[in-house]
């Protein structure tokens, strides 16, 4: 489980980004942060990842303190995944998902039978194993995110000893792309939390992708959180209206899970 | 895909050779002929034997000097351009060459004759004002942030080379036409010494910096995916930036105190190995060294035989050959 405890943060000490803000990631969870731009998200993010640390408040990772682990020990179990990525030179789909490894060699160690290993079960579940020797720069955006989502996948794996909660942290990984490669990588997040495991966080401003992928919900605005919980319950007018402020109409899909449809501004 | 350890051996030993090889062969060519095996002989004693100082004197040192700026520069510059995350960047671009070449202007025109660390004036107060430039740009990237905004870096760096150069002017405006001639000299990048102080005091140096260069090639790999992605690998990104751009400014300052601001062989060479060797730093950062070192004792060989006996500043050869490339990769590039 990876918990934030009334984590509070601020780049700077007067203008908090989060205040006070709680939430446990169980085990195989998929959970959706849900939240217009500038709500704390990606902030929240960093703090879940340990890249950051919060003035007030803890964040637990199986019951430790994140604050006290090492950050290759904690880069072993939870990675992130950003927006989009750009590459300053021209590495091999490869040589990107290998940079994954990192935090698993020494500071002068080159890569392993075990790492290749871990590379190209990566790529085989994300289904870019074809693309191992391509440019990075040279594919669609689907590609290149799924190829990242590798990269993550082959930092928090490790065969030997480790049963612990991993967590892989993305954030808005697809409000860059095109309709079918939101599809292609949606679809890759729901097989790695079914069948690898692992537990997923998914920072979004979309609320019908956060309906149809997460099962748990954390809305949260001007960094405080609105509602939580079980997608279902948390998705209803009311807390759509307190987290935009749009009136919006909500439909029960018949292939299940619920489509949201923005209206009007709220008092407009 | 062949392990990077077997690409690292073949590309360490492919590209010492080439250095290897540049290194013996440059002192024996030059305007006059010389035979090695009268150089070498040691039954004749040093000051009744030409041979052996042109060798020893003339050329030996010359030839290492040029390996060694060629390796320092090459490589820093590999270094400033995984730091910036931008291809275009060169050792120069931060401001070092410029604070450096301020240093020597004040030595040239105002006559200083110190010594320091087994320097003359000139390379002693280069290598000073290289240090002052590169404490002032670190200073103004730090103060910003509590990390090492590459941004305000690359704003600082390239305001204080214009602000450098206006003071190179102001200075030079004090200068005779003979200080003003060196001065010139200086500024072209030349290779024209004739002692091994200057290569020993530079030694130390550039040995701790390509150290910490070693350390740097998986950190600088990271940091080309994105800074938040490498310190969600777990690497301290602010570290890692400062020591690249510790490491290389003192690396390209040492270079400078010895050669002055040899131009483009920090450019084109990061990018020529890059082609050859891809854009892993644990590949590009020895490559370059030892290609650099090999490119500019073969522009030295250039600058000392082209009009012989005249001798070019071997920045001249570098600027000509540079410059066309340079443009050839801009437009490469889109």
């Amino acid at each position: 489980m990876l918990s934030a405890h009334d984590v509070w943060f601020g780049y700077d000490a007067r203008s908090p980004v989060l205040r006070g803000v709680s939430v446990d990631i169980a085990s195989r969870a998929l959970v959706g942060i849900l939240g217009p731009n500038g709500s704390g998200k990606t902030t929240l993010l960093r703090l879940l990842a340990g890249t950051r640390s919060p003035q007030r408040g803890v964040v637990t990772l199986d019951g430790a303190p994140v604050a006290a682990q090492s950050r290759a020990a904690l880069a072993r179990r939870i990675a992130v995944v950003p927006q989009e990525t750009q590459l300053a030179f021209d590495y091999s789909v490869a040589e990107v998902a290998m940079m994954g490894r990192y935090p698993h060699l020494g500071a002068f160690e080159i890569e392993g039978p075990l790492d290749a290993a871990a590379v190209h079960a990566a790529l085989a579940a994300t289904g870019t194993g074809h693309l191992a020797d391509r440019q990075f720069t040279m594919l669609s955006g689907g590609e290149k995110q799924r190829v990242v989502i590798a990269a993550a996948l082959a930092q928090i794996s490790d065969s030997v000893e480790d049963t612990g909660t991993r967590v892989l942290l993305l954030d808005e990984p697809t409000a860059s792309l095109d309709l079918t490669y939101q599809l292609e990588v949606l679809s890759v997040l729901q097989r790695l939390n079914a069948e690898h495991g692992l537990s997923i966080v998914i920072s979004t401003h979309d609320l019908n992708l956060a309906a149809s992928l997460c099962r748990t919900l954390l809305l949260i605005r001007d960094g405080r959180v609105v509602a939580a919980g079980a997608s279902e319950a948390v998705l209803t007018q009311d807390s759509i209206r307190a987290l935009y402020g749009v009136d919006a109409e909500i439909v029960d899909r018949p292939s299940g899970g619920r489509a949201i449809l923005p209206v009007r501004r709220t008092g407009s | 895909m062949k392990s990077v350890r077997r690409r690292l051996v073949g590309t360490t030993l492919g590209f010492g050779a080439l250095a290897a090889a540049a290194v013996l062969l440059a002192p024996l060519v030059g305007s006059t002929r010389i035979s090695l095996r009268a150089a070498f002989d040691w039954s004749r004693p040093f000051a009744d034997n030409p041979d052996a100082q042109i060798f020893f004197i003339a050329r030996l040192p010359r030839t290492l000097a040029g390996a060694s700026v060629g390796a320092l520069l090459a490589a820093a510059g590999a270094v400033f351009q995984g730091l910036l995350r931008n291809p275009l960047a060169t050792p120069f671009t931060l401001g070092v060459s410029a604070g450096a070449a301020l240093g020597a202007m004040l030595a040239i025109t105002f006559h200083w004759s110190f010594q320091a660390l087994g320097l003359s004036a000139v390379p002693a107060a280069a290598f000073a004002g290289s240090l002052l430039a590169v404490a002032i740009v670190y200073a103004l990237a730090q103060a910003r942030h509590r990390g090492l905004s590459t941004t305000v870096l690359l704003l600082a760096g390239v305001t204080l080379n214009a602000f450098l150069s206006a003071l190179i002017l102001f200075v030079q405006y004090f200068a005779n036409f003979a200080d003003t001639y060196r001065t010139l000299r200086w500024l072209m990048g030349d290779l024209d010494i004739s002692s091994y102080e200057p290569l020993l005091a530079a030694l130390p140096l550039g040995l701790a910096s390509m150290a910490v260069f070693a350390w740097l090639a998986r950190p600088l790999n990271l940091l080309a995916v994105g800074p938040d992605s490498a310190e969600s690998r777990g690497l301290n990104v602010t570290a890692a930036q400062r020591a690249a751009f510790l490491s290389a400014s003192l690396a390209t300052g040492a270079a400078v105190s010895i050669g002055g601001p040899i131009g483009f062989v920090g450019i084109i060479i990061p990018h020529l190995v890059r082609l050859i060797v891809g854009p892993d730093h644990r590949l590009v950062l020895p490559a370059a060294a030892l290609f650099g070192a090999a490119f500019l004792v073969g522009c030295d060989v250039l600058a000392r035989t082209l009009i012989a006996p005249i001798e070019l500043p071997v920045g001249v050869i570098t600027a000509l050959v540079g410059g066309p490339f340079f443009l050839w990769l801009l437009i490469r590039r889109r």
